[in-house]
């Protein structure tokens, strides 16, 4: 399958941003992991199968390397935090307080209800993605979902 | 609310997070400083370099799995290796990034790199070198609301070690491994953290010495190297 480097990351380059940024919390080392993952994909030999595949693919690596660049700026610099987000400009007050809940639950917790929530990825899924079992990731989903129904106004049952 | 409106709050969200306008130039910019033939040798993460045993780079990834191991024509391959104090022998499969396995507490770990020959050319780490390198390292794992430190069969609670930063240095008289000199850093409460380990102390910087006295002699001298660096991640069960 003929990919483009430049059309891949136009593609896929801000929801690998997103899911990055779900994990490390900084910017900068979100936007590392994601150059690196799209360096790794131009360097790889696999042969995909779809673009469900490289999707997958690129976001299995991307959450890898994010988890590799991590570093503890949220408890040391919270002032940039603060600016970054407020840079955003979310449509809504909600909006924000949402993002801040998700950043705010342990990591295991936060990527699985990325994966859910913003790729749409079934708990069977996820597990293949994230090498866990079904059962580790509906187990964590509940948890997070409880979290976020006591911490965040608005966040319904399901 | 039914889980659409949830979803749909979360992606409008999540929506405004955006690459910097200036990605696309830094990522064709580093692609051409490297070139697509040199694999690998650019990583950013963790790099290790073993000298004499021609191992020049581990790279460890926290967590990764190995979801399309099959699509990747994996190779499984059994090691043994030191985890959490105790020598078992894991399945390891190789998924096209490096080696992943799962712990008897269903946690996958992943790691992966490249080694250099005497002429610098580069190949995919063996499971037999990967083994080496654990074998040699120190490791963090969340226990139990603590933080307990593994090296070989040693174990010890290290939570009130940690400083306010997040860093740990600890020093294990081990005569099978000169690399003994460990540095933890961006300790975290969920388990991440990066390490490296040196023949020597970093200047400046004080180590606590743990009791080595009851080190097994079971595992086998460390493999030669240099300064070796890597990341790794523990995530805790559930």
């Amino acid at each position: 399958m003929e990919t483009d480097i430049t059309e891949i990351c136009a593609r896929y380059g801000d929801r690998l941003y997103a899911a990055a940024f779900n994990v490390c919390r900084q910017p900068q080392d979100a936007e590392d992991a994601v150059q690196e993952a799209l360096i790794r994909f131009y360097r790889s030999d696999t042969e995909f199968e779809s673009e469900e595949h490289i999707k997958a693919w690129l976001l299995k690596v991307t959450v890898n390397a994010a988890k590799s660049t991590r570093r503890s700026f949220w408890n040391r610099n919270r002032t940039s935090y603060e600016d970054y987000m407020d840079s955003l400009g979310f449509e809504e007050p909600s909006d924000r307080s949402l993002m801040d809940a998700v950043l705010l639950l342990p990591e295991k917790y936060r990527i699985i209800i990325h994966l859910y929530y913003f790729e749409g990825y079934k708990t069977r899924e996820i597990a293949e993605i994230l090498s866990l079992s079904e059962n580790t990731v509906k187990t964590r989903l509940t948890k997070s979902r409880r979290i976020l129904r006591s911490n965040l106004e608005g966040w319904e049952d399901e | 609310m039914s889980k659409r409106s949830n979803e749909e709050w979360y992606r409008r969200s999540f929506d405004r997070l955006h690459l910097s306008d200036d990605f696309g130039k830094r990522l064709e910019e580093r692609l051409k400083e490297n070139g697509k033939e040199s694999k690998m040798n650019t990583s950013i993460h963790g790099i290790s370099r073993f000298a004499a045993a021609a191992i020049a780079g581990v790279i460890a990834f926290g967590s990764f799995g190995a979801c399309y191991a099959a699509d990747l024509g994996g190779i499984r391959t059994r090691i043994e290796i030191w985890m959490n104090g105790e020598k078992s022998e894991v399945e390891v499969e190789e998924d096209g990034m490096g080696y992943s396995w799962t712990d008897a507490d269903g946690e996958t770990y992943g790691f992966g790199g490249i080694a250099l020959d005497e002429d610098g050319n580069e190949s995919p780490i063996s499971a037999e070198e990967l083994a080496a390198y654990m074998n040699s390292e120190c490791t963090l794992k969340a226990q139990d609301g603590r933080l307990m430190l593994f090296y070989k069969n040693l174990s010890t609670d290290v939570t009130d070690m940690v400083s306010a930063e997040g860093t740990l240095n600890v020093h294990i008289s081990d005569p099978k491994n000169p690399y003994t000199y460990f540095s933890f850093s961006d300790i975290t409460s969920d388990g991440t953290y990066g390490c490296s380990s040196s023949d020597t102390p970093e200047g400046g910087a004080s180590y606590i010495e743990l009791d080595a006295s009851g080190l097994t002699d079971e595992a086998g001298p460390a493999p030669e190297r240099s300064d070796n660096e890597a990341v790794g991640t523990y995530t805790t069960s559930d």
